[in-house]
């Protein structure tokens, strides 16, 4: 393990404030903040913890929002902004919503379990090396899934640098006279 | 007693800051939009977000209080920003009470003990043993965040971009994990002794 005593001491003291906030006990709370008093560092990742916690909270209602149209309208497909990586779940969740006939066996219990990782998709996509990063992770998986999951990969892949080409193509060029 | 011996005139009392200054340093507080945004934070993520004006609020009255005692404080035992957060964390622990809330009060607070002592017992060599034992145990997304920052010494910025979410969330991961696992810790303790 690599990390130093300091900042395994700030990540502990912060967990027991976090154990304090939530549970309403406000004499820890207050002594951790005079711990703060003394190290700004503490006092700027206990505030951030704050921030972290607000973006907790509109994360588990995006999730909400997004099961309850999902279960209302199964069909419907979720589109959501493509700026972070590709990762393990948005691939479970093009499956889900594609993959059809080709998942055999326990298949889908495997995209429902993958759908809750956020784990980023390997630089190299090819199949021999995508299943063995998979394998690694999420262990072994029914015959042919990983070709399955592959699949959604790459067409997810090429999905988002189409996007992205078509938004640039959508901007407005400049003009070259300079005139509106 | 040796004849030598002086008795040295009692020390006289440091002087105080003249009540105007001490105006002057939680006025400027006040205004400090960095310190305003960390009190929201702290009244947001405790109500809500959906409820920003009632978290509004509750800063304000906090703001209010500390203006009206600022001739008390005492500028060298405590920065101004905490000590207005002190008012802040008051008017939550008051609405508690008055709402007959049953306040839990984690093994830490059992202690009855100032600041030092908390800080003596939060034990670095048990934590970084406790990461070792059970991390095994954690849930697929706590053992993402841990595996990455204790193991492969990754930063917070790198964490957040493999993870696909802000740096913020990356910590506040880290932090349950961590009491995660110091719950898995007790439970195997208490399993022991049974």
């Amino acid at each position: 393990m690599k990390i130093t005593d300091r900042e395994l001491w700030i990540d502990e003291t912060v967990s027991l404030y976090l154990e304090a906030f939530e549970n309403d006990d406000f004499d820890t709370q207050d002594r951790i903040w005079e711990l703060a008093e003394r190290d700004a560092e503490l006092a700027e990742t206990m505030h951030s913890l704050h921030r972290g916690l607000i973006e907790e909270q509109k994360a588990l209602d995006e999730r909400t929002i997004a099961r309850s149209v999902s279960m209302a309208m199964p069909s419907a497909r979720i589109e959501r902004e493509s700026n972070g990586p590709i990762t393990v779940a948005d691939v479970a969740e093009e499956l889900f919503h594609t993959a059809g006939k080709s998942l055999a066996g326990d298949g889908y219990a495997w995209i429902e379990k993958l759908r809750l990782s956020s784990a980023p998709l390997p630089d190299d996509l090819r199949l021999s090396k995508l299943s063995a990063w998979a394998e690694a992770q999420f262990g072994p998986a029914p015959a042919g899934f990983w070709k399955v999951f592959h699949y959604g990969a790459i067409k997810l892949e090429q999905r988002r640098a189409s996007e992205k080409e078509y938004s640039l193509a959508a901007r407005r060029a400049p003009n070259p006279e300079g005139n509106e | 007693m040796s004849q030598n011996q002086t008795h040295a005139p009692p020390k006289p009392p440091p002087p105080t800051r003249p009540e105007v200054e001490l105006l002057k340093i939680i006025r400027a507080a006040l205004d400090d939009e960095s310190v305003q945004r960390n009190l929201l934070a702290y009244a947001q993520s405790k109500v809500g977000y959906r409820n920003a004006i009632q978290a509004e609020d509750l800063v304000q009255e906090a703001c209010e209080r500390a203006w009206k005692k600022a001739g008390t404080y005492d500028a060298d035992r405590v920065s101004p920003e905490l000590w207005i957060h002190g008012f802040l964390r008051n008017i939550f622990r008051e609405n508690c009470r008055s709402q007959s809330k049953a306040v839990t009060t984690s093994n830490w607070s059992d202690l009855q003990s100032p600041a030092s002592e908390l800080e003596r017992r939060i034990d670095i060599s048990d934590a970084r043993f406790r990461v070792q034992k059970y991390f095994e145990k954690l849930p697929l997304e706590f053992r993402a965040v841990i595996r990455m920052k204790y193991f492969e010494d990754a930063d917070g910025s790198e964490m957040a971009k493999r993870l696909g979410i802000s740096h913020e969330n990356v910590r506040t991961r880290i932090y349950r994990a961590m009491n995660m696992l110091r719950s898995l810790a007790v439970a195997d303790k208490q399993e022991g002794q049974s």
